[in-house]
């Protein structure tokens, strides 16, 4: 009786113990903020980083990793802080407004005299292998708002950037392949800009 | 030829608690409490028909509102709507749910109404001490006492709902009153077959 | 057997039975349980049978929306009580829908509440009831004024312009016709929007239309007894004697039809609400000063009187005094000629303040017009039509002091009073023509030649003052349209609230959606994990060695 009372309690404890998740971790693909002065003349256009497109499978908050030459992992205790086209956004708006010295008005109204460039990009993959590298493919494409030329400029890029062991060091190499692939975004601008 | 012997053609009461045979004369003014552990001695549970019939009546009344008003209250997406047991079970039928409409009618109408009815008649035919069918009517007690506290099975389900559903605006879940009155008949009802002693079953003349 | 019962009885110890005794009591209390339940049941049912509210049925004349037990009443978005029953009239004309009022809500049904059903409408005044959408119609209550309750109530189908308790005032406006005005119709002071038409009927006789319109607090006070309104609807156009003239309020009013008031003088005391004016049919008329009695004139003139319209201007020392009212032929038989009759009305209190400095004559004011006017004519006022202008032939009536008039006297005491009348200038003009061509043939070329070029420099003047007046009214009623249509893209431009609070709603419906599917995922990937959590992820593989970086490229 008394040991049959042991061994319901001892199980009880460790059902409820069994019954509580795993620790989440959160990672964001947005850099700290770099406060030193730069020397970059003020682009004399405003941006406005447009909604990312991102493909189904990798629209979702938790990490996903690719295991070999065709097995995906979905890792639910690692996670990105928001659903990672808003994180690809966010990301490119902080390096765009940092490398063309100049705003993002995204979700601003717009005044009618500004001149602003529209940077719509499109995530065609993310395929990280960890402890590897994370390789990164996007389409974009770059036009001013009410420019009665209508001249645009579409470009395309892989981002190649390899990757320590461990899931913040993969998160490294996402932000290091955001990064590339808003520089390859700044020479498009400043090309569609043209001089002055 | 065998006679049965009784305990109280004998002048005896058992102690209910310490199970002592004690002699009590039959038609004593006052009651008496046994030598060894001093509980009152009771030749049957004391005022047994009396408390279950008064059991069995408050449960009864307690019933009606329980089908009347309603038991749970449905919002969704900003459209509320009461529902109480009976139209519970005909959404979930019309809905093609068979299994659940089913299961919900026959833990909360189909087995309250049926314990009414065999408690109403042990405790009639107890009073009247007739000989008609008394393995049967033992039978039933036993099944009456089994079968009772799944009626809980309503309570249970409302409760459970009301806790998962909680979607804000999309869909949300309360209780209602007529949950707190149902609980009560099935409680009720289990007092009631407690409160009957099965022995009065046996008791009356020896015609079998 | 006895014997055996004896045996058994002397092994069983006899029990002492000790003198504790409890009184038995003659009623258990345990049936204080069934008196508990029944006063529990019956205090449900009296507290129920008590907030029941009274109970009304309201005929629409679709159910469309309505559900039994579901559909509530709500008034200042209070549910007061909820659709109990619904059905067909006898001869299925319309429903009847039976409410169960809340208890409190009681004196909400007055004989003059309204009832309609709440349900998402887009009409002139916006979109209202969207929250209908997904929640459900429900029926909207104004709640009258009257003493009386009542328990029958005859829906409406549409929201009423004007709700009860809404701040302002409601007046009457008596005019000729209903023009593009509708329910809903915007009303304008000095350009603002500032009420609306509440609802129009035609009078029994079917001469005037009754409109019945509400002014919103603060403005109502601007509205005193002598203001004067007229109508604002679309684009006024009038090409009168004077000229073109182009007006308009604002593009709503070409749309949807408008009323505008002012004030000619300022002050006054506020008017109470319901008190009734008169639509003008434009601003000129509106705020004409009142013309006073008016004088009927009959006018006999011998030569033709093409150009003349009824409606045509009276003048008289360059003041307009009147109005022609009616033209006829009559005939003379001995001269077998057909002169015209055209009778006139004149408003001698336009004359203004000479009014005062005239000579007074007796008798009531027609016999005084009569004597005044004899003296006039005695002195050479005659009535001549003369041409307003040369482009589109139009006369109007003038009254003139003639040199050499031949001698007519005027009957002070005939009615109507007549004028005696000139041949008009234009007439006159032809005889001097006549004169002048005859002179002109004793003339030498040149002189003719001169007289031309003068001519044709005159007709070139009048031209330029066409154009001049003409092109810039038009530009500036194009440019007036270019700035309202500059206001209506701005309205829908980023800046506008509504893009924003839009922008807003689609987000955060979009990113409820997200997580809403992220916990499906999660779900249909682990299912358990409502009940034990979610498990540590499962250890990856070896990663395989990949193949060599990539370059990137650009297009």
């Amino acid at each position: 009786m008394k040991a049959a009372l042991h061994v319901g309690l001892v199980a009880m404890i460790s059902t409820l113990a069994a019954c509580s998740s795993a620790p989440v971790h959160y990672y964001s693909l947005r850099p700290p903020l770099d406060r030193e002065n730069t020397t970059v003349p003020a682009a004399p256009f405003l941006i406005n980083v447009l909604p990312v497109g991102i493909s189904a499978e990798l629209d979702m908050p938790q990490l996903v990793v690719r295991q070999g030459q065709s097995g995906v992992t979905v890792l639910d205790g690692e996670r990105w802080a928001s659903p990672l086209g808003d994180e690809v956004r966010g990301a490119l708006s902080a390096h765009l407004t940092t490398m063309l010295s100049t705003q993002d008005i995204a979700g601003l109204p717009q005044q009618p005299h500004d001149r602003v460039l529209l940077i719509k990009v499109q995530i065609r993959r993310i395929d990280a292998w960890p402890g590897q590298r994370v390789q990164l493919v996007a389409d974009w494409e770059l036009a001013f708002a009410n420019d009665p030329r209508q001249i645009r400029i579409s470009g395309s890029g892989c981002f190649d950037e390899a990757a320590m062991a461990g899931y913040p060091q993969l998160t490294s190499a996402y932000q290091q392949a955001v990064k590339a692939l808003a520089a390859r975004i700044r020479v498009d601008a400043r090309a569609l800009a043209g001089p002055g | 030829m065998t006679v049965q012997l009784r305990a109280s053609t004998l002048g005896m009461v058992g102690c209910h608690l310490c199970g002592l045979v004690c002699e009590v004369p039959p038609d004593a003014a006052h009651a008496s409490s046994c030598p060894r552990c001093g509980a009152a001695l009771h030749a049957r549970r004391p005022n047994s028909l009396a408390r279950a019939w008064a059991c069995l009546l408050a449960a009864v009344i307690f019933y009606v509102p329980a089908n009347i008003l309603p038991v749970m209250h449905t919002n969704m997406l900003g459209r509320g709507s009461d529902s109480t047991i009976s139209t519970g079970i005909v959404e979930f039928w019309k809905a093609g749910s068979y299994g659940i409409a089913l299961v919900i009618f026959i833990a909360s109408v189909a087995v309250p109404c049926a314990k009414f009815l065999a408690l109403g008649l042990l405790l009639v035919t107890g009073k009247r001490r007739t000989p008609w069918a008394r393995r049967e009517r033992a039978l039933l007690y036993r099944l009456v006492e089994l079968v009772g506290y799944w009626s809980m099975l309503d309570v249970l389900v409302v409760a459970i709902v009301a806790g998962i559903v909680k979607f804000k605006a999309l869909a949300d879940v309360e209780p209602c009153i007529g949950i707190l009155f149902f609980g009560g008949v099935v409680i009720l009802t289990m007092l009631a077959a407690m409160q009957f002693d099965p022995r009065i079953t046996w008791d009356g003349n020896e015609h079998e | 057997m006895v014997t055996n019962m004896s045996d058994v009885l002397e092994k069983i110890a006899p029990p002492k039975a000790s003198a504790i005794s409890a009184p038995r009591r003659r009623i258990s209390l345990v049936w204080i349980l069934p008196v508990l339940a029944a006063l529990i049941g019956l205090s449900m049912v009296v507290h129920a049978w008590l907030s029941a509210g009274p109970e009304i049925t309201i005929d629409f004349q679709t159910a469309e929306g309505l559900e039994v037990e579901k559909t509530p009443v709500k008034y200042k978005d209070v549910t007061v009580g909820v659709v109990s029953a619904i059905a067909l009239s006898y001869d299925g004309s319309h429903v009847t829908a039976t409410v169960s009022l809340d208890k409190h809500a009681a004196n909400l049904a007055r004989a003059d509440t309204r009832f309609w059903v709440v349900r998402p409408r887009i009409g002139l005044q916006g979109v209202s009831g969207i929250d209908t959408l997904l929640s459900g119609a429900y029926i909207g209550v104004d709640k009258g004024t009257s003493a009386t309750p009542s328990r029958n109530f005859r829906g409406l189908e549409a929201p009423p312009t004007v709700v009860n308790g809404t701040p302002g005032k409601s007046f009457v406006l008596h005019a000729d016709d209903l023009g593009s005005l509708d329910i809903g119709s915007p009303i304008y002071y000095r350009h603002i929007r500032v009420g609306r038409v509440a609802s129009y009927r035609l009078d029994s006789d079917g001469h005037d239309v009754t409109l019945e319109i509400f002014i919103d607090a603060p403005y109502d006070h601007f509205v005193a007894a002598k203001t004067r309104f007229w109508h604002a609807s679309g684009v006024d156009i009038s090409l009168g004697a004077d000229g073109l003239k182009l007006d308009t309020q604002s593009l709503t009013t070409v749309l949807a039809g408008g009323i505008a008031f002012g004030n000619a003088e300022e002050g006054g005391a506020p008017a109470p609400a319901k008190t009734a004016f008169e639509l003008a049919k434009d601003q000129r008329t509106a705020m004409a000063p009142s013309d006073g009695d008016s004088q009927y004139l009959l006018l006999r003139f011998e030569d033709s009187l093409r150009g003349l319209a009824v409606g045509a201007p009276v003048e008289f020392a360059g003041l307009n005094i009147g109005r022609v009212v009616s033209l006829d032929l009559d005939y003379d038989a001995p001269a077998r000629r057909f002169p015209t009759l055209v009778g006139v009305v004149i408003y001698p209190s336009r004359l203004g303040g000479v009014l005062a400095r005239l000579p007074k004559y007796s008798g009531n004011s027609e016999q005084q017009a009569a004597a005044f006017l004899a003296n006039l004519v005695q002195h050479g006022l005659r009535a001549q039509a003369r041409s307003g202008n040369l482009l589109t032939g139009q006369l109007y009536v003038s009254f003139e002091f003639v040199s050499h008039a031949p001698n007519v006297a005027l009957d002070p005491a005939a009615r109507p009073i007549s004028i005696p009348t000139v041949p008009g200038s234009f007439d006159h003009m032809q005889e001097q023509i006549a004169t002048i061509v005859s002179k002109v043939e004793k003339m030498p070329l040149d002189a003719i030649g001169q007289h031309l070029d003068a001519s044709l420099v005159d007709l070139d003047k009048s031209l330029k003052q066409v154009n001049g007046e003409v092109l810039p009214a038009t530009t500036r009623s194009l440019q007036q349209a270019g700035l309202t249509f500059q206001t209506v893209q701005g309205a829908l431009s980023d800046n506008a609230p509504l893009q924003q609070n839009l922008q807003q709603t689609m987000l955060q419906v979009q990113r409820t959606a997200q997580s809403v599917r992220t916990l499906t995922d999660m779900l249909g990937r682990h299912p358990d994990a409502l009940l034990k959590g979610l498990p540590s992820d499962a250890r990856l593989t070896e990663p395989t060695p990949s193949s060599t970086v990539s370059k990137e490229y650009a297009q």
